[in-house]
């Protein structure tokens, strides 16, 4: 039985007596089920599976459509039944359905109520509060959502469904580094779980936990990106770029290297353990974790000769090392420290060639690489030693010195960070007990 | 031993020395004084354990002892020829 799409709601409305309304029969046909002899071939999971129908509808359509089918009363203990016909309902089950009906219907006052019924009845019914969660996000009011979902995830730990819903909450009030971290979570109870891995795959992006920044950031630096970390001599891009790592790996347990090429991991450590980056129980330096590895290849390069040295392609040996590195241990971030220290050991031929598969070679291991620029030439205003550097990274981040008062103070300003929208100022950067932070107006 | 023992040595090291995991075995080597000849098991872990401390130095202790660990089980699957 075929027909045209002007007649086929008719068609859909006749089935059986069922007062399908227009909005079920404008779902059924944006499904792709054209007419009812489209839809009779379907299996009843499929008609629960169109957006807009109920499980009950589904359950209705299904068996008007397969009359001969329907159940009847069982005559003997043989007769078998399928077993969605055998499945008697809760109390709970219809009335969470009937809710969810008036829902998709735009009747949220109804729904609430219904809902708001249900959990005056058992507080800790899950499934009424994601319902109603769910409204709350749908009517667009993210806090009250956001507080749903976190009684949930109080009454069952375990549930990857409710740290989506936050997630998503969080996004739309536009507190994305919260809002990772949820679907991170989600991820983690239930690694199948596809909204979560999209969201992560769609936004993975790497907070540095500098208070401020990260909101200028839309959450934290692109995964992936080649960042440079400039400035004067001085002006704190180790430490800064020491402290992101340690952050990355203390609060999202990020593994993480830093490769040194001059300074030595004994005073890089103590350096850092002075600016208060240590773990707080054993005393124990966070770079002794398994998640933070400081890599000193000076202390490589005193073992060696320079003849030895002198032979190494030192660009090509530290990517092959990260490449293997990454396979054996695991690797999200690394700092390589510095682009200076690596020039020193190579000799370009033709630098802005050289550089260029450097950088895609950094880009293809497929972890954020921040590397650590001295700023030259005459005035210090350059990026790089060779003035492409800028041209070739995916971000830029400034930290310059100004001197005021006989104070040398520091401004953080993001030059530029691909696939971001960002101010372009420059703000104080402040060090203190509590790290690293931007102070805005 | 079978010097072959060395290039999976070498594979092996290549996430902490890169390019220079190669002559990182011979440094240790001439340390040694055990350049000459072709090594027993016992030599190849006092190159191991030489190793160990270069890495505990380069990068901690975590890193050192999946280093020796790592390295030992090579040479232990090259002795009983696994």
């Amino acid at each position: 039985m075929t027909t045209t799409d002007e007649d086929a709601p008719d068609e859909f409305m006749q089935i059986l007596g069922l007062e399908l309304s227009r909005t079920k029969v404008k779902a059924i046909k944006d499904a792709g089920y054209v007419d009812v002899e489209a839809l009779s071939k379907v299996t009843l999971d499929e008609i629960i599976d169109i957006k807009g129908i109920s499980k009950k509808l589904a359950q209705e359509i299904y068996y008007a459509l397969h009359l001969a089918e329907e159940p009847q009363p069982a005559e003997s203990k043989d007769e078998i039944v399928p077993e969605e016909w055998q499945t008697e309902k809760s109390e709970d089950e219809i009335m969470l359905e009937k809710g969810l009906e008036l829902h998709s219907q735009g009747k949220w006052g109804q729904a609430l109520q219904i809902i708001n019924d249900m959990l005056e009845k058992d507080v800790l019914n899950t499934g009424a509060l994601m319902a109603k969660a769910k409204i709350y996000l749908d009517r667009e009011k993210y806090q009250m959502a956001v507080d749903t979902y976190d009684q949930i995830t109080e009454i069952n730990p375990e549930m990857d469904g409710p740290w989506v819903g936050k997630g998503e909450a969080l996004m739309a009030m536009d507190q994305k580094v919260r809002a990772m971290s949820c679907f991170k979570k989600a991820l983690a109870l239930n690694p199948a779980n596809e909204i979560a891995q999209e969201k992560l795959g769609e936004e993975d992006r790497l907070p540095t936990s500098v208070d401020g920044l990260d909101e200028l950031l839309e959450g934290g630096i692109p995964a992936k990106h080649v960042v440079l970390i400039c400035g004067r001599a001085g002006s704190m891009k180790s430490s800064f770029s020491y402290y992101v790592l340690h952050k990355l790996s203390e609060k999202q347990g990020r593994k993480t290297v830093y490769m040194s090429l001059e300074q030595s991991r004994q005073s890089l450590l103590k350096h850092m353990r002075k600016l208060g980056l240590k773990k707080d129980t054993k005393n124990m330096m966070v770079s002794d974790m398994d998640d933070l590895v400081v890599v000193d290849m000076a202390a490589l390069r005193k073992e060696s000769s320079s003849d030895t040295i002198d032979n190494i392609n030192w660009p090509n040996s530290i990517i092959n090392q990260l490449r293997s590195y990454k396979e054996s241990f695991g690797c999200d971030a690394v700092v390589i420290d510095s682009l200076s220290a690596l020039y020193s050991l190579t000799t370009f031929k033709n630098p802005r060639s050289e550089l260029f598969f450097f950088f895609e070679k950094l880009r293809d291991i497929g972890v954020t690489v921040f590397l650590i620029s001295e700023m030259c030439g005459e005035n210090q205003n350059q990026f790089g030693q060779y003035g492409v550097e800028e041209f070739l990274a995916d971000g830029i981040i400034h930290i310059k010195t100004e001197e005021y008062a006989n104070r040398a103070n520091l401004f953080l300003g993001v030059v530029k960070m691909r696939e971001t929208n960002h101010p372009r100022d420059y703000f104080p950067l402040i060090v203190d007990q509590f790290g690293f932070g931007i102070v805005k107006d | 031993m079978d010097r072959s023992v060395e290039e999976k040595m070498m594979n092996f090291m290549k996430p902490m020395f890169g390019d220079m995991a190669r002559k990182t075995i011979e440094n240790q080597k001439e340390k040694l004084n055990l350049t000459r000849g072709e090594l027993t098991y016992e030599q190849y872990a006092k190159i191991v354990d030489s190793i160990y401390t270069l890495c505990m130095k380069m990068a901690g202790a975590a890193i050192a002892d999946k280093m020796r660990n790592g390295l030992l089980q090579i040479l232990d699957e090259n002795r009983t020829g696994r």
